[in-house]
């Protein structure tokens, strides 16, 4: 599972000080599950797909995102840096990432947010005080607090910590995952789920081997298990101008779910391209021949997908 | 032609309002209020000013009474022939404005306001009470007369200077209404149209009628309205209505009942025609005072049918309390998601318990109705002067940081703190001492000619509304400057007292510098945790700011023995208040806008986004909770809330800051691309309304200035 969690490092201290690798909390998330909620993002995702517009998320470990576009060449980063990481020369800013640990001191000294520090360590705690603030929306509007990430699943022994704090809060619990681990992981946390947001990005062996990391059968597998787990169940896949977005992708998919006792809903998704600036800011490549499909493109499909599951 | 339908009428009444906002515009420039409405007629109106010989300014009921009637009488007449209604207004009474009288000048208090940024004085301020339509009503203008005849006579007043005025203006009126009867006639035997002869001639039975007698019908009834509306507003912008649907409902019912009234799409009709006469504040739903149900009827519905079919700016709240109408709720928010703006959400959850603890009781609180831009009013009992009064939070801070500077003692925030609080105090009594002002001297001045009409007492008494014509005298104070002094002193408390990055005295340096040569420090100060994002210092200053602030004004009462209720509240006026004041610790230039409202700054949260339930988190923790409004403003994106099958929750959204004890929420559904479209070509979207406070405007009215404070809200979406 490579470098996506260390569950000895979360374990550091304590299980009162179990910590939790987040790399955001969105408040008033609206196309996360029902009703008005709070999103947390786990940092580290096994997937790791190639168009994925959170590239933040791919490695558990914390990393320094830059945008250059936002530096005012104060040199603050400069002189704290540890690691000599940091140069202005002939009013450039450069970030050399070669040393760079990930401190995330010159993301402290940054005033104009121009390094920004993606993940930290979180205790149940600290999470539960951003996702208590906004309980009487989640009451009045039928919402909660969904798990996302990243793969909120690989975290197992946080997430069921968080899991029984937020539900002793009588609070709704969507998670969202793709499925690519050993389904004890899973399995550990159903109790406390009413949601499961369960994505599959495609049927075809060969996507998988071009542009997913994960396991195709693992996949597979793990959401025909949590079937009959009795939660219930959407099934989302994001639709990949040039990858999945042919009928024939999108029906093989329908009709591997069309037998499903606890599906709920089969929602398609269309790619965006809004991902590139955080790919830069990582310093990492972003060439791809990914596109958005058309709207009568996603209605077409949706419409195929019908005839086998609700969409 | 044949006879145009309701649709097509109202379609008239939307395009003549354009056609008119461009002659506004061509002869304004720009403008940062409502549409209001006026009509802009081509021609002057030549008439007689009459001043006051002391003062040289029309002052005193004498002088104030014959120029007003002086203008009636001079005043063009006006039908919009697809309106159901005669009347409109052209401005403002020309010349009313000037001073009061010299020796009611409160000269020692002008010092004081500059010292302390207080640019909204309440002193010298006008209406900004509720009025009770029903008096006239039953009464009509006839028997207003009368009555001011009655007691004229039943009082035996040495000086009958005040009921004097009081009959001078209503007959005024009704001879401008009698102009209208006779004009209507003509055009009708000019008109060609079948539909308009018997539109005008309807007017004209109408207004004959109205002339001495009350209403006996809904038409009959809005059109009183109409006239009150016009002349309200010519006097100094009043602008308050009370429940309309409460109102109109005996008349509806009984039209209904006789056939008068066969198809509500009629009464649609009126209802559009009575917003194109102008855009008085009016509330539908709320509550029924004796036990908290339910009070929406059918005629909220069609308001709101109206505001939607005419789409223009107007002034309606629906009134949100526990046992809300779920049907009304929701077609004010379908309606808030198609036309982009529409009512604002009054909150009983903030609003009447907070009134209640002044000593009321609660059924009189559920009464107070939301008839302004940000507040409420008791109808025709309450003299409240709303806002029109304004206490800068952060001028307080500025002085204070100098004074402890410049003092011997030793630089801390505790000390800075103590200052700052001796400081506001001040302010507030400055404010305090106004209010006693202004009602000792008010009456002598500009006296409440057209509320003391529709109010209990004054004419009864035959003392003004604004000296003890009416029984409850509670005033309001509205706070500026929030998120600018919280995010000050966490500023200060962060790079100062723990991190010392700078001494104080370097701190003053660079403020009165205006942070120039120190944009690193500048941005440094700005990048604190900010009010809004929960649990940061600068919440914690915030509210430690706003109770403050609450405590000054409603610990003690003014010296006369008036309680001043608490809120927060700028109006749009953020500019104006910034425009004096110099620059601040969170990053603020000297002379920029201050923050607005209660709000945190755009972007608040760290990173630089902007969550509305952080943000209305925000605002329902520094309510002040005596039953003046501090407000909530929401810009969504229309895309966002489409794609999120939002209506739901927004309305979820919309109780949970009503539980929370909030009391005012306005919103603007508009997509980001045609808000800044429309900003960088105005003329594109000439019909595109927004809600820049609690009123309404036509987007392309605005200034420059004004149409970015209201981008910005957007793009802090980001």
């Amino acid at each position: 599972m490579g470098n996506v969690y260390n569950i000895d490092e979360a374990r550091e201290g304590g299980k009162e000080r179990i910590t939790g690798q987040i790399f955001d909390i969105q408040r008033f998330a609206v196309h996360d599950g029902p009703g008005i909620r709070t999103t947390v993002f786990f940092k580290g995702c096994s997937n790791r797909c190639e168009w994925c517009h959170n590239p933040e998320s791919f490695v558990s470990r914390s990393q320094i995102q830059y945008y250059p576009n936002r530096c005012v060449f104060c040199g603050n980063c400069v002189e704290c840096c540890p690691q000599k990481c940091h140069f202005i020369d002939d009013g450039r800013h450069i970030f050399d990432r070669t040393n760079c640990t990930a401190c995330g001191l010159c993301t402290q000294s940054c005033y104009v947010n121009a390094l920004v520090l993606s993940g930290k360590p979180m205790t149940v705690d600290e999470v539960m005080e951003q996702v208590l603030a906004d309980v009487v929306y989640y009451e009045k509007s039928g919402g909660g607090v969904t798990l996302s990430g990243g793969e909120p699943v690989l975290q197992t022994d946080f997430c069921l910590e968080l899991l029984k704090c937020i539900k002793s809060h009588n609070l709704h619990v969507a998670i969202q995952t793709a499925g690519n681990y050993s389904y004890e992981r899973l399995e550990v946390l159903l109790p406390y789920a009413d949601l499961i947001m369960y994505d599959v990005k495609a049927y075809s062996r060969i996507i998988y081997d071009m542009y997913i990391h994960g396991d195709r059968d693992t996949i597979l597998n793990n959401l025909k298990k949590l079937d009959g787990e009795g939660v219930p169940v959407i099934v989302r896949t994001p639709v990949v101008g040039s990858v999945n977005d042919t009928p024939q992708e999108i029906l093989s998919i329908a009709r591997f779910l069309q037998d499903m006792k606890n599906l709920k809903q089969y929602v398609l998704l269309p790619y965006h391209s809004l991902g590139k600036v955080k790919y830069d800011a990582l310093g990492k490549e972003y060439e791809n021949a990914f596109y958005t499909p058309a709207s009568d493109a996603m209605s077409e499909l949706k419409s195929l997908a019908g005839e086998y599951v609700p969409v | 032609m044949g006879i145009p339908s309701y649709f097509e009428r109202i379609n008239a009444l939307h395009e003549t309002k354009l056609k008119f906002n461009d002659i506004k515009l061509q002869r304004l420039g720009s403008y940062n209020f409502d549409d209001h409405g006026w009509i802009p007629f081509d021609e002057p109106i030549e008439f007689e000013i009459v001043k006051d010989p002391e003062s040289g300014y029309v002052n005193g009921m004498d002088a104030v009474s014959k120029t007003f009637a002086n203008y009636l009488d001079a005043h063009p007449v006006y039908i919009h022939p697809m309106s159901a209604f005669a009347g409109a207004w052209a401005g403002n009474v020309p010349g009313m404005g000037g001073p009061w009288k010299p020796q009611h000048i409160f000269k020692e208090q002008e010092p004081l306001f500059e010292k302390y940024n207080i640019t909204s004085r309440g002193l010298y301020g006008m209406n900004h009470s509720g009025p009770d339509l029903k008096i006239g009503f039953d009464l009509g203008w006839g028997g207003l007369l009368e009555k001011i005849r009655f007691y004229r006579k039943y009082n035996k007043p040495v000086d009958t200077t005040f009921y004097d005025g009081q009959e001078r203006f209503v007959e005024a009126i009704q001879r401008w209404i009698k102009r209208h009867v006779d004009y209507a006639r003509q055009e009708a035997l000019k008109a060609d149209d079948e539909f308009v002869k018997k539109n005008l001639l309807e007017i004209a039975d109408i207004n004959e009628w109205l002339i001495d007698n009350p209403p006996r019908t809904l038409r009959e009834a809005m059109q009183f309205i109409c006239w009150f509306q016009c002349v309200d507003r010519m006097y100094f912008n009043g602008g308050a209505g009370q429940e309309i649907d409460k109102l109109l409902l005996p008349y509806y019912e009984a039209d209904k009942a006789k056939g008068i009234i066969k198809d509500d799409e009629e009464v649609v009709w009126y209802l559009a025609s009575m917003f194109y006469n102008d855009t008085h504040y009016w509330q539908i739903g709320g509550q029924n005072p004796a036990d908290g149900s339910d009070a929406s009827n059918p005629i909220s519905f069609l308001v709101l049918e109206a505001m939607h079919r005419l789409k223009i700016p107007a002034n309606v709240a629906l009134r949100v309390h526990e046992n809300t109408n779920e049907e009304l709720f929701d077609k004010a928010i379908e309606y808030l998601f198609e036309d982009g703006t529409g009512v604002s959400f009054s909150c009983s959850g903030g609003l009447d318990k907070g009134y209640a603890r002044n000593g009321f009781p609660l059924p009189l609180a559920r009464m107070r109705a939301k008839v302004g831009c940000n507040w409420t009013a008791l109808p025709g009992i309450e003299y409240c002067l709303q806002d029109v009064t304004r206490v800068c939070l952060a001028k307080p801070l500025l002085l204070a940081l100098d004074e402890m500077i410049e003092s011997d003692e030793e630089n801390s925030m505790e000390n800075l703190m103590r200052r700052y609080k001796a400081h506001l105090e001040a302010a507030v009594n400055i404010i305090k001492d106004g209010v006693d002002w202004h009602v000792k001297y008010k009456h002598l001045n500009k006296p409440e000619i057209v509320l003391n009409l529709f109010a209990h007492g004054p004419i009864e008494r035959g003392v003004d509304m604004s000296h003890g014509g009416v029984d409850i005298y509670i005033f309001a104070c509205d706070a500026t400057a929030l998120a600018t002094v919280a995010d000050s002193l966490a500023a200060i408390e962060k790079f100062i007292v723990e991190e010392k990055k700078l001494t104080w005295e370097e701190l003053q340096t660079i403020l009165k510098n205006n942070w120039e040569g120190a944009e690193h420090i500048r941005l440094m100060f700005k990048s604190i945790p900010k009010y809004g994002s929960g649990n940061s210092r600068a919440d914690y200053y915030a509210k430690l700011i706003a109770d403050m602030y609450t405590n000054l004004m409603i610990g003690t009462p003014t010296k006369a023995g008036f309680r001043v209720l608490p809120g927060i509240f700028s109006h749009g006026d953020v500019y104006i208040h910034g425009r004096n004041l110099p620059a601040t610790p969170n990053g603020r230039y000297a002379g920029d806008p201050i923050s607005h409202s209660a709000d945190p700054d755009p972007g608040f949260l760290p990173g630089g986004g902007t969550a509305p339930t952080a943000k209305a988190n925000a605002v329902a923790g520094v309510q002040s909770g005596y039953g003046n409004s501090t407000p909530l403003q929401i810009d969504m994106d229309s895309k966002l809330v489409k794609e999120m099958g939002g209506k739901e929750i927004i309305k979820a959204y919309i109780k949970a800051h009503n539980e929370m004890g909030g009391t005012l929420i306005n919103i603007n559904v508009v997509s980001k691309e045609k808000i800044l479209e429309a900003h960088e070509n105005p003329d594109k979207y000439p019909d595109l309304v927004v809600r820049v406070t609690g009123y309404s405007a036509f987007f392309k009215s605005l200034s420059k200035e004004y149409r970015q404070q209201v981008v910005d809200r957007w793009i802090a979406y980001d």
